[in-house]
């Protein structure tokens, strides 16, 4: 029986846009960015000056999401801390990705000791809670954000490392991969042609999901206040706050609940939709018959 | 057999893991900028006495000795004495593990609560439907809601549903059993929504898998090859994610007890890191990474003990 | 005149899937006497299994089934999951093609037996179900079946498990027992074993069952059923009493099909193909589904669809031609090419040995479940291994699972160094990145897995090409010679744009093919490379590479566990067995007089296609672990001829009548094989 064979690589931006999850989570996570950076440049209140006569109080006009326990601007709070929030949360997965990928690909090209070394190491950091370790590094460096950022960096790089390696280690056995090795490919040819294409496409969802993981982290450790330090806020921090005032004023803690909630949930869906379609591309079998 | 042969080998590999830990710990500890002494006695306190401290503690012994002094207690049992209490670090730590390891367990009960019946329901409706190719899509796409959500924002929300807005279950505290359900929610719902694809995924492998073919073929009835072949085949997978996620649990565990101000590890860590207080960070630390590796081996075990095929090394 | 045992009317089953709709079975009606052995033969894609499956209702929900099925006056169409499964393992029993995966690997195999007795017969006590269990073990030939039944599947191997689903399958004494591809994945001396004791199960009296074998194999069904179905495209195309079918096939596809399978002693040569492919199975039948590749097709063919139709006696056929009389013969194959190439093919005295392989030894260390600490397993694939190679020769090497042989094809190309002993092509190590063998690219290799050996990113220019980049060539130069590479290898330039996922096995192995081409190689290494694909495209891919050996003057090493296609292409063949080569010599003498008896046995055991000869187990038992070899000859624990010297002493290669062999009494097989040879001619 013949059947047609899936669409193969071709068309790849196209097929990446048409599934389901890839869609809603760019579409949800453009509506979240759009809101907090539009928004934060576009509405007028002031995340910062504290107005100890309105503290506390529930939506109104002039303050559409309340006040906190100093009389700031919750909604203006909320937008600015997503500035915050979010980039950081990103930059920290970034580098933790690129020095986890690395690690991965050495350890996984050379083999040997060096493999059995790096591999151990990863091993047992991975089965070590994330928030664990970034507790340790800011335990060392004093709570501030640039040790959580850096904090959540390392989070990041064992789950990377361990992606890589296996799938360098899953090609070197690969039929083509001897392919070209018969055929002369040197390594740098054969990084180029087989290997690295596949480890960036297993790595890529690794990457956007460990990019909400990396705001939610963060935002742990400005909750347990030892991440981002007041005056300045993010997400975490106002969490801290709300919790305190759930009773009276529930926004204030539910405001930055929803926002990071929204922003990694669509984080979330783009980076298993990412998952789906690039996997696709992998697989090798004909669906007909001879 | 077999499994004593696991096990003796497990240990063997977790030892030189268990020292790394220990070193680094302390390494790090140590390594920290500030001098917890003068956090202690307060910052303008006379120089002289901050230096008789600091020799009564044994601070000021070159940090090898301080090492080889703490390992050879670590064998013992004797993790030092904590800064700020005096008391023992162990029977501090010991003190406040089980109520941490309480909420994890629970919080693992309340993650499979959920996503079992989830995770099997959807198995079964896909593969009446005829296995639609969208199913897995839609359904990672749902249960992405419950994978979202970070312990310490459901921890809020859910307060706030319930506990205030509700009033069905206490705000904080640790007493009886109510107190424990809303942060074994918090802690196992994010674990649920992972744990809902592997059930499902691993629920549909082996319903129409080759063995059940052959099941059928001798006559054996569905409902026997669901309860006796399926899902007993279907656990393992679960078990892996288990072992794997158990570290993450522990973290999150730690940070809602924070939120629920429920004593236990995780309080306690902060404290003590806002305290400096030395030893007992190390103890603490090194404890939960003991948990975490006993933890996995068992869960191993289980695995091992469960599926004969396991190569166990 | 009795009823028949199974009676299937008007079957059709079509599958859902994510693009579209397949029918799988059209219209399929079928008839099992009590104890008759049919046999169900196509190639994939006919529907062969998909019947078998149906008839038990076994498929999937996603498949749809209809029409009717009587199972001794029962009809089974009608009835409901649980009545199914009264009938299921007790009226009819199952046995299907990979015993791998087809227990439940948490249970033990024991279990699975005595759960298959209790829900059929649940009076029993637990003691009585388990001695009932461990006879059945033991009728099926499983060694020490208490033991075994103790075990769990994976630590049986794949003849043990296969036995123990027969066992599973007969217990309760079914009227029918259906096979689809039993001995598919099995070694072919186990295949033998296995065959051997169908036959004698169903001949005994005490069972008398029935038996559907579903098989692609022409000749595996040939030995063991007296009628056998052909099916195509989903549809029975022929029904004939064996013999019959084989002295005169009616429909054209069995006549090529027949054609098209390699023999294993008769001599080389062109092989007959199919041109074409298999139809696709979407949409309404408005002619002859075999007529595009059908030697003798005419007008009607290509307007009605012909249906299946008696030709008086127990025959019938779907084909206008071959329900009014006997097909014309297909045209011979131009053989000309093919006597150039024997006679110009072959080493000629003065060329240099352009594969040396001396003193191999290859020993991996494996992590062992059976110490108490790290302590690694040492597994022997290779040991002492040397064999030589000339220019424009094609050497076979054969073995079953557990020779060495691939672990020589990836020494050979320099894939893996071995652990002792030295290889050179082309007087160099071709392990080293300067040897010419890597850098004029002298050595190529053709791998088992089409698909799995060509990278689903890149397309069928980029694939070929590859190695022509690795040499520097302009890409003006490249592109003109990747179109001459497809040509070369009959695959339409227009091939060049697809991805691997867009073409079926046969074509993805020739682009394989072309890209072993490419840099105008003087050694190919071919492991396995039909492997997985259907007959007719095998024929295909043997004669491609025939033709390719003659106009290129190639060196093939040609490695694979199926005698007949080495047959087919080798000049000399080396039969391994754990490590060792325990024979070497011309192909047309081995084939006539083996020497060693593990290839009489292997000889022995592959059925024959041109004659009733049924497959003879000479080879008895287990075949044993490369972890842990037999002392002295590693072949004595399965051989016919074993003496005392043989466990002590590990036979050297000797030269034996022009060829060398590892055997203390070599050439004691031949005279007792030719004489079985006699007695098949004869019949």
């Amino acid at each position: 029986m013949t059947i047609t064979a899936p669409a193969p690589p071709r068309d790849r931006i196209g097929q990446l846009l048409h599934h389901r999850t890839v869609l809603a989570g760019l579409v949800m996570l453009t509506a979240v960015l759009a809101v907090t950076i539009i928004g934060s440049a576009v509405y007028p209140g002031d995340p910062v000056t504290t107005h100890p006569l309105n503290i506390l109080q529930g939506p109104s006009s002039e303050y559409p999401l309340g006040t906190d326990q100093l009389g700031r601007d919750v909604l203006a709070r909320v937008l600015h801390a997503g500035l915050l929030s979010i980039p950081l949360g990103m930059m920290a997965i970034t580098g933790g990705a690129i020095v986890g990928s690395t690690i991965g690909l050495i350890a996984g090209f050379l083999g040997g000791v060096t493999d059995t070394i790096i591999s151990r190491i990863v091993d047992v950091l991975l089965s070590f809670p994330g928030l664990l370790i970034a507790l340790l590094v800011v335990a060392i460096l004093g709570p501030d954000s640039t040790s959580a950022v850096l904090a959540v960096s390392i989070t990041a790089t064992p789950s990377h490392a361990r992606v890589a390696r296996s799938t360098v280690l899953n090609l070197r056995s690969a039929s083509y991969v001897e392919a070209a090795r018969v055929s002369n490919t040197r390594t740098p040819a054969m990084l180029r042609r087989h290997i690295l294409p596949n480890v960036r496409d297993a790595l890529i969802p690794i990457f956007v999901i460990g990019m909400g993981n990396g705001i939610i982290v963060l935002a742990a450790l400005s909750f347990l206040g030892i991440g981002v330090q007041p005056p300045a806020a993010d997400w975490g921090v106002m969490l801290t706050d709300g919790v305190r005032s759930i009773r009276t004023t529930p926004l204030v803690a539910l405001a930055p609940a929803v926002m990071m909630y929204a922003t990694v949930l669509s984080i979330n869906l783009l980076g298993e939709g990412l998952g789906e379609v690039l996997s696709r591309f992998r697989r090798t079998s004909y669906l007909g018959a001879e | 057999m077999r499994i004593a042969r696991f096990l003796v080998r497990r240990v063997l590999a977790a030892v030189p893991v268990v020292l790394a830990v220990v070193t680094v710990t302390f390494a790090i500890i140590h390594l920290v900028p500030g001098d917890p002494v003068q956090v202690i006695m307060g910052a303008d306190a006379d120089p002289q006495r901050i230096a008789e401290a600091r020799e009564a503690l044994g601070l000021d012994r070159p940090l090898a000795v301080q090492f080889a002094d703490y390992l050879g207690g670590a064998l013992t049992g004797d993790l030092g004495t904590s800064f700020f209490t005096r008391q023992p670090v162990l029977e501090l730590v010991l003190e406040k593990t089980p109520q941490t390891l309480q909420l994890a367990v629970a919080g693992i009960g309340a993650a499979l609560l959920i996503s079992t019946p989830l995770g099997v329901l959807a198995a079964v409706r896909t593969q009446r439907r005829g296995r639609k190719a969208g199913d897995q899509t839609a359904f990672t796409m749902w249960t992405s809601i419950l994978v979202a959500t970070p312990d310490f924002l459901i921890g809020t929300i859910l307060v706030y549903l319930f506990a205030v807005r509700w009033r069905w279950f206490p705000v904080a505290g640790s007493e009886g059993v109510p107190s424990i359900v809303l942060p074994a929610f918090a802690l196992g719902l994010s674990l649920a929504g992972i744990q809902a694809r592997v059930v499902r995924a691993s629920v549909l492998d082996s319903i129409d898998g080759p063995f059940v073919r052959t099941l059928r073929s001798a006559g054996i009835r569905e409902r026997r090859i669901l309860f006796r072949h399926v899902l007993r085949n279907a656990s393992i997978p679960v078990l892996t994610l288990l072992s794997v996620e158990f570290g993450r649990l522990l973290a999150g565990a730690l940070i809602i007890e924070n939120i629920f101000a429920r004593p236990g590890l995780g309080t306690l860590i902060v404290d003590s890191i806002s305290r400096r207080d030395l030893p007992a960070i190390q103890g603490e630390i090194l404890i939960v990474a003991v948990i975490i590796l006993v933890v996995n081996m068992a869960m191993d075990v289980q695995a091992a003990a469960i599926d004969p095929r396991v190569e166990l090394h | 005149m009795t009823p028949p045992l199974l009676q299937v009317t008007d079957m059709s089953v079509t599958y859902t899937t994510p693009h579209g709709s397949v029918q799988a079975v059209d219209g399929v009606s079928l008839s099992v006497d009590n104890g008759e052995a049919v046999g169900i033969v196509g190639e994939s894609g006919s529907g062969k299994s998909t019947v078998a499956h149906a008839i038990l209702k076994l498929l999937p929900r996603s498949a749809q089934q209809d029409g009717r099925i009587m199972l001794q006056g029962a009809e089974l169409s009608a009835m409901s999951d649980r009545e199914m499964a009264d009938i299921r393992g007790d009226k009819a029993g199952m046995v299907f093609q990979d015993p791998m995966t087809s227990f439940d690997p948490q249970r033990t195999i024991g279990y699975h037996l005595r759960e298959a007795l209790e829900a059929h017969r649940s009076e029993m006590t637990r003691a009585e179900r388990q001695r009932v269990v461990v006879e059945q073990l033991r009728r099926t030939g499983l060694p020490e079946p208490e033991y075994q039944s103790n075990r769990y599947p994976h630590e049986l191997s794949g003849g043990m498990r296969q036995r123990s689903m027969l066992a599973l399958a007969l217990e309760n004494s079914p009227a029918l027992l259906l096979a689809d591809e039993p001995t598919t994945a099995l070694d072919v001396t186990i295949q033998a074993q296995i065959l051997r004791l169908f036959t004698d199960l169903l001949e005994d009296e005490g069972l008398g069952a029935a038996m559907i074998l579903i098989s692609h194999d022409l000749a595996v069904v040939r030995q063991v059923c007296s009628r056998i179905l052909v099916m195509y495209a989903g549809r029975i195309v022929e029904d004939a009493p064996t013999e019959e079918l084989f002295a005169e096939p009616r429909h054209p596809y069995t006549q090529a099909l027949i054609r098209a399978t390699p023999r294993a002693k008769t001599g080389g040569g062109r092989l007959a193909t199919i041109p074409g492919r298999p139809p696709s199975l979407t949409g309404a039948r408005t002619a002859c589904s075999f007529r595009d590749r059908c030697a003798h097709a005419f007008d009607r063919c290509f307007e009605e669809d012909p249906q299946l139709l008696s030709t008086g006696g127990p025959r019938a056929v779907a084909c206008f031609l071959g329900a009014e009389s006997p097909l014309p013969p297909l045209s011979a194959e131009a053989t000309h090419e093919e006597d150039a190439r024997r006679d110009e093919g072959g080493p000629t005295e003065d060329e240099p040995m352009v594969v040396v392989v001396n003193d191999v030894t290859m020993t991996f260390h494996t992590q062992s479940t059976r110490s108490w600490t790290f302590r690694k397993q040492a597994l022997h694939a290779l040991r002492n291994v040397s064999v030589q190679v000339a220019r424009g020769e094609t050497l076979g090497i054969v073995g079953e699972s557990g020779s060495g042989k691939s672990t020589m094809a990836r020494i050979v190309l320099g894939l893996q160094a071995p652990t002792s002993g030295t290889v050179l092509v082309a007087g160099e190590n071709p392990r080293k990145r300067r040897s010419k063998a890597r850098t004029e690219q002298r050595l190529q290799a053709v791998f088992q897995d089409p698909h799995g050996s060509l990278n689903p990113r890149m397309t069928v220019q980029d694939a070929v090409a590859e190695p022509l980049k690795n040499l520097g060539m302009s890409s003006q130069n490249r592109d003109a010679r990747v179109v001459e590479l497809l040509d070369e290898v009959q695959l339409g330039r227009s091939y060049a744009s697809r991805y691997p996922s867009e073409l079926s096995g046969g074509q993805a192995q020739r682009v394989a093919i072309a890209r072993a081409l490419a840099a105008e190689p003087d050694v190919i290494v071919l492991d396995e490379p039909t492997s997985g694909l259907d007959i007719s495209i095998q024929a295909h891919i043997l004669n491609l590479l025939g033709d390719l050996q003659a106009r290129h003057r190639l060196t093939y090493i040609l490695i694979s566990h199926d005698l007949t296609i080495v047959q087919h292409l080798a000049d000399r063949i080396a039969v391994m067995h754990l490590g060792q080569i325990v024979e070497m010599a011309a192909t047309a003498e081995t084939f006539l007089a083996p020497a060693h008896p593990y290839t009489a046995g292997l000889l022995a055991a592959v059925p024959e296609i041109d004659g009733p000869g049924k497959p003879q187990p000479l080879v008895v038992g287990e075949p044993p672990s490369p972890l842990n070899p037999p002392s002295g000859c590693s072949f004595h624990t399965r051989c016919p001829i074993a003496r005392e010297l043989c466990q002590e002493v590990d036979p050297p290669l000797q030269p034996y009548r022009g060829g060398l062999v590892a055997c203390h009494f070599a050439g004691e097989i031949a005279a007792s094989s030719s004489r079985t040879e006699g007695r098949t001619e004869a019949s």
